[in-house]
């Protein structure tokens, strides 16, 4: 391995590195940015000066957790990871369970498509910093774990660096690199890991802000809530509405992905706007594509005309039975098969299956199965009644929620490419192409 | 088991469940089996006494012990004896 010989006392020069060739962010609206503000790309990971000229000092010393814990719940922040769960339920829980509580960042994004975790961690790496230790003070802890998702560019390293400019304080930050699996960042996988036990879903009964690490009451989120708490924290409940609905508040993250302009650029939204907009101002597109994933490899198709004119928010799309969840947009071009595109992503995520229980086991290679046979033009009606049936009686099962998200995907895939569909059964062949919809090679062995 | 018995479900640890499929054999009615032989559990609360009793004779039979009978009380019991759960990995 290579990594062992790079001096990590070094301070490496971010903008050089594996900060370039990363794609660039981007601002949907006309208020200013407020996750991503502040020095562009290429200027690389903000230093704790910057962003304390920039934001001014976080002064947790002057406030109590009560009054925090009022802040955080005034504020009506949403999860961002894609359970969409009010992080203050989860701080009242961890903050009266007793015990003594840990905040758990949780950076790993196993989505293959998604940025926004790894941006912020690579850019903005003080931000989830100054909001994990408000986390904390809401529920008097000093522990802070930052759960990182192992990528071949290392994007741990800022956030090291971050720590080690802080000023030595009583809270405690701990880096855990998770091994990169797409199901290692679900919530009972980390407190797993975390507790020594391979990053693979249990089944967990009771909330983990309640119990999770070790039994602790564990404030578990995904590190852009946890970005978003060090400005409801600086600039209040009132400001952090001012953008969003009531639904829910505050600005969101979003990574394009797919056949648009440049993929992987992730972009804040802060103002009311549709997918159209999204995609024609930083996706490049001028017209509906063909059809639109929304919210990773385990969401949603949708077909591009609707798509174009729905609001990107996360209310208004939960209401419509899809879910914006790790943020990502994936757009399907015209030219490009959803069947096969599905097909290979079936492929994947049942290769991503922690192999713990049978329906995922065998299910998901078994949906793979009949919808290659579809795409390839070997399919009959009979193989799509099939696999609508076989989906159906999967959905639910198993101890987490993968095998339930791989059914979301391949039931929105029937539905949305229904006349795609029927070309198939008369056997039309449509090969997987590359566009756009990156698939990881594992490299490392299951844990 | 005295008291009434409204509240009582079945409870399934899928991670748990290696397909044996005597629990069907007890208790179809709330048990079936999916085409591989993992259990499909209805989790729908068990009102009929004999249902009842042949659903605890499911769990007890389950080699895994993937399988509870569980009420709202036991839940509540369980928050405090046993906050872990443990780890069913293979």
């Amino acid at each position: 391995m290579t990594s062992a010989s790079i001096d990590t006392n070094t301070p490496r020069t971010w903008g050089e590195t594996s900060v370039t060739d990363m794609p660039s962010f981007a601002v949907l609206g006309t208020h200013g940015a407020r996750l991503l503000a502040g020095p562009a790309r290429s200027e690389g990971s903000e230093l704790l000066a910057a962003h304390e000229r920039r934001l001014g000092q976080l002064d947790l010393d002057s406030t109590n957790s009560d009054e925090l814990r009022d802040v955080i719940a005034e504020s009506g922040l949403l999860g961002r990871g894609g359970g969409q769960f009010p992080i203050a339920r989860k701080i009242e829980l961890a903050a009266t369970s007793g015990g003594s509580p840990i905040v758990v960042v949780n950076a790993s994004e196993g989505e293959p498509a998604s940025r926004k975790d790894r941006t912020l961690l690579e850019m903005r790496p003080h931000l989830i910093l100054d909001g994990a230790m408000v986390a904390a003070k809401a529920v008097n802890t000093h522990e802070i774990v930052i759960y990182h998702h192992h990528t071949p560019h290392d994007s741990t390293s800022p956030i090291k660096r971050a720590i080690a400019e802080r000023p030595p304080s009583e809270y405690s930050f701990r880096i855990v690199d998770a091994p990169a699996r797409y199901v290692a960042g679900e919530s009972s996988a980390v407190i797993s890991f975390l507790d020594g036990h391979g990053a693979i879903p249990r089944r967990q009964r009771i909330p983990v802000a309640s119990s999770g690490v070790a039994g602790r009451p564990t404030v578990l989120n995904n590190a852009e809530t946890i970005a978003h708490l060090a400005l409801i924290a600086r600039f209040g409940h009132d400001w952090f509405g001012e953008v969003g609905n009531h639904k829910s508040p505050g600005t969101t993250l979003v990574t394009l992905a797919g056949e648009v302009a440049v993929a992987g650029v992730v972009v804040e939204v802060l103002a009311p706007a549709t997918i159209g907009q999204l995609l024609s101002t930083t996706g490049g597109l001028d017209l509906p594509p063909s059809a639109v994933l929304i919210g990773g490899y385990e969401g949603t198709w949708l077909d591009g005309v609707t798509a174009w004119n729905t609001p990107l928010d996360r209310g208004t799309l939960s209401g419509c039975g899809t879910s914006l969840g790790c943020g990502v947009i994936a757009v399907l071009g015209e030219a490009s098969c959803g069947l096969a595109t599905t097909s290979r992503l079936v492929r994947w995520l049942a290769g991503e299956s922690a192999g713990q229980c049978g329906s995922c086991v065998f299910g998901l290679p078994a949906m793979a199965d009949l919808l290659d046979l579809i795409a390839d033009g070997r399919g009959i009606s009979r193989d799509v009644r099939q696999l609508r049936k076989l989906a159906a009686s999967l959905y639910g099962r198993g101890a987490c929620g993968h095998p339930s998200g791989v059914v979301t995907l391949i039931e929105s895939a029937l539905d949305t490419f229904d006349h795609e569909l029927r070309a198939h059964t008369r056997g039309r062949h449509c090969d997987p192409t590359m566009n756009g919809f990156p698939i990881p090679m594992r490299l490392k062995p299951k844990t | 088991m005295t008291g009434a018995p409204t509240g009582w479900h079945l409870e399934l640890n899928a991670a748990a469940c290696d397909g044996h499929g005597i629990c069907s054999l007890c208790c179809p009615e709330h048990i079936g089996l999916d085409r591989w032989g993992y259990a499909i559990v209805d989790t729908e609360p068990i009102v009929d006494e004999n249902t009842l009793k042949r659903a605890r004779r499911a769990a007890k039979a389950c080699p895994e012990g993937a399988l509870t009978l569980q009420s709202y009380a036991i839940d509540q019991v369980r928050r405090v004896e046993q906050p872990q759960q443990s780890n069913v990995s293979k």
